[in-house]
């Protein structure tokens, strides 16, 4: 099923072309309009009329989050205020937010982009979209319900936390399709089983789209697994719009990313230079479309690689891989890279070890791993919990490759959040 | 259920700090007229668990369950041992004799008897083993009488 099929079967050499029309389209109104970006390219000695091909980009300047941090509160606008309707804020952990502006025309695009997404799932407007996110400044409710609303789906906008009601929403209107973080996919699904729910027959739940956090491959197999559902991928970044982004498709392998509204590049993070396909490296966005506030090369800070490759599904956009880290997520330990993904797909990989888990990194670069036992492997001997956690240090010590302390904790220990989880404590006095 | 199948059922709680969750522990039963007949604690590498033969198996399992304590429950073997020197010996000997693996094992004195509680994979051959050579095992009436 497709939302536009037009565009989103377009073909590759079109693409392009349409691509590199709305990008020199772009680059005029942001050298022309905004102050910000005219001195940008000036001082990298280029302008608009330089950029001939869609290979040039690479001369362009990238966008960082700390530019967007500095414009606050009035942003990197390219119109008028008057006509902006809708402001966003992307929460910073350090120091200004991000202000992100809408034009009327801004908010009808992110929304037709969100109902591409949600068709090529399979959404019809006979669903009912629970939609578990928080509504306020941050863009991931708001976009996603727009963009269900626009494909006539019944949105109920439940907004996140508070499971007891989630449940009631879920058994009184026949929910098929939920929107949440896949923390609190989680902590629902151990909140059901406590409450003596069996999702998979006594809920409607068809699909789930999981966002707003990186998690791994394993977490959604343990999802769909707990709910009996389809669980979609999604990628957004409320710099870009927020989600819709970028969507899996029914084939679930890869995100397509919607080139006709963003052009996009794989960086190395720590040169600049540009990757090839395939390659893993930061996935840098420009937004081809926006009306209220473009943006030119931003630097997303996610790690990712794009799948070049033709998907069975017919679309043509090409397709970024899972998250595997944010640039600026990167913990080093004792001169090691390390993802706090990795531990997470080691833990999610041996039986008997729960949902939660905490890195602590303490003295002179000391890891400890903190994480749940399921009561079913708790036998009453102690020499089981120790050889689980001997198991455990064996294992992440082969994926990060250095050797952290392990600490199993009872059910219930760690902190659960329902939004963003914690997962990293740095105590570290380096 | 317990009566005849000769195995004795112990509450197993998982304790990171051991006394702390025993006070706990130990609190909330006595709030609910729960007897406890006998504790031992084990701790290996910072891990402890405290294990109970309490008068109410079953309510003390829900009553902790139900106040999110990592609670299991585990059978045990429990056999009468003469309250004198070498008691103990004849015990361990027809067990190691038999090849019956012993987890663990721990013992009280009640009155005028003495109960050995042993952990093992095998409860049934070890039963079988220890009533042949003549001792007496207990069901869960029996080790909660002494």
């Amino acid at each position: 099923m497709y939302w536009d099929i037009k565009i989103e079967t377009i073909d590759r050499d079109s693409l392009e072309n349409l691509q590199l029309k709305r990008l020199k389209k772009t680059l005029k109104t942001v050298y022309n309009n905004v102050p910000f970006y005219k001195e940008k390219f000036d001082s990298a000695g280029v302008t608009p009329e330089h950029i001939r091909t869609l290979d040039d980009v690479r001369r362009l300047p990238f966008t960082t989050g700390e530019d967007l941090r500095n414009a606050y509160p009035d942003g990197l606008l390219a119109t008028s205020k008057d006509k902006i309707i809708r402001l966003h804020t992307s929460s910073g952990t350090t120091g200004k937010p991000k202000a992100i502006y809408f034009s009327a025309k801004d908010v009808d695009r992110a929304a037709e982009l969100m109902a591409r997404c949600l068709v090529m799932t399979g959404v019809t407007h006979n669903d009912v979209l629970q939609n578990m996110m928080t509504y306020g400044l941050f863009t991931g409710a708001l976009v996603m319900h727009y963009g269900a609303e626009k494909v006539g789906v019944l949105v109920i906008p439940a907004g996140p936390g508070n499971s007891e009601r989630q449940l009631m929403l879920m058994r009184d209107f026949k929910t098929t399709v939920v929107h949440m973080t896949p923390s609190y996919a989680l902590y629902f699904a151990e909140f059901l089983e406590k409450k003596g729910v069996n999702p998979r027959k006594d809920l409607f739940l068809k699909k789930a789209f999981i966002g707003a956090e990186p998690y791994t491959e394993e977490t959604r197999r343990k999802i769909e697994k707990l709910f009996g559902i389809d669980v979609y991928n999604s990628y957004g970044l409320s710099e870009m719009n927020g989600p819709g982004v970028a969507f899996e498709c029914e084939c679930k392998s890869g995100m397509h990313l919607w080139e006709d509204n963003y052009l996009m590049e794989i960086i190395d993070p720590s040169t600049g230079e540009r990757l090839p396909d395939g390659e893993k490296g930061e996935l840098v966005l420009t937004t081809l479309c926006r009306e209220a506030m473009p943006i030119i090369r931003y630097r997303t800070r996610d790690i990712t690689s794009i799948i070049s490759e033709p998907c069975q599904c017919g679309r043509t956009h090409r397709r970024m891989s899972r998250i595997t880290g944010r640039s600026d997520d990167m913990l080093i330990v004792r001169g090691v890279n390390i993802f706090p993904q990795q531990i997470e797909r080691v833990l999610m990989g041996i039986p008997g070890v729960g949902k939660n888990y905490l890195i602590i990194l303490d003295g002179l670069d000391e890891m400890t791993v903190q994480t749940e036992f399921d009561l079913s492997v708790f036998d009453g001997q102690v020499e089981h919990l120790v050889q689980l956690q001997n198991r455990i240090v064996d294992e992440l010590n082969a994926e990060i490759l250095i050797k952290p302390k392990v600490e199993l904790l009872p059910p219930g220990s760690l902190p659960v959040s329902e939004g963003k989880a914690k997962r990293v404590i740095d105590r570290r006095n380096l | 259920m317990n009566e005849n199948n000769y195995s004795v059922r112990l509450l197993a709680i998982f304790a990171e700090n051991r006394i702390g969750e025993l006070a706990r522990v130990s609190g909330i039963l006595a709030a609910n007229q729960i007897n406890i007949r006998w504790v031992t604690i084990a701790s290996s590498n910072g891990y402890g668990v405290v294990k109970l033969l309490v008068n109410k198996p079953q309510d003390s399992f829900d009553l902790l369950k139900r106040e999110s304590i990592p609670v299991t429950m585990i059978e045990v073997v429990a056999v009468e041992v003469e309250d004198k020197p070498g008691g103990l010996y004849k015990i361990a000997r027809c067990l190691a004799d038999n090849k019956i693996n012993v987890h663990n094992a721990s013992g009280y004195v009640a009155k005028n008897s003495a109960i050995l509680l042993i952990e093992v994979n095998d409860k049934e051959a070890a039963r079988r083993h220890l009533v042949e050579n003549g001792f007496k095992v207990l069901n869960e009436q029996e080790a909660l009488a002494v």
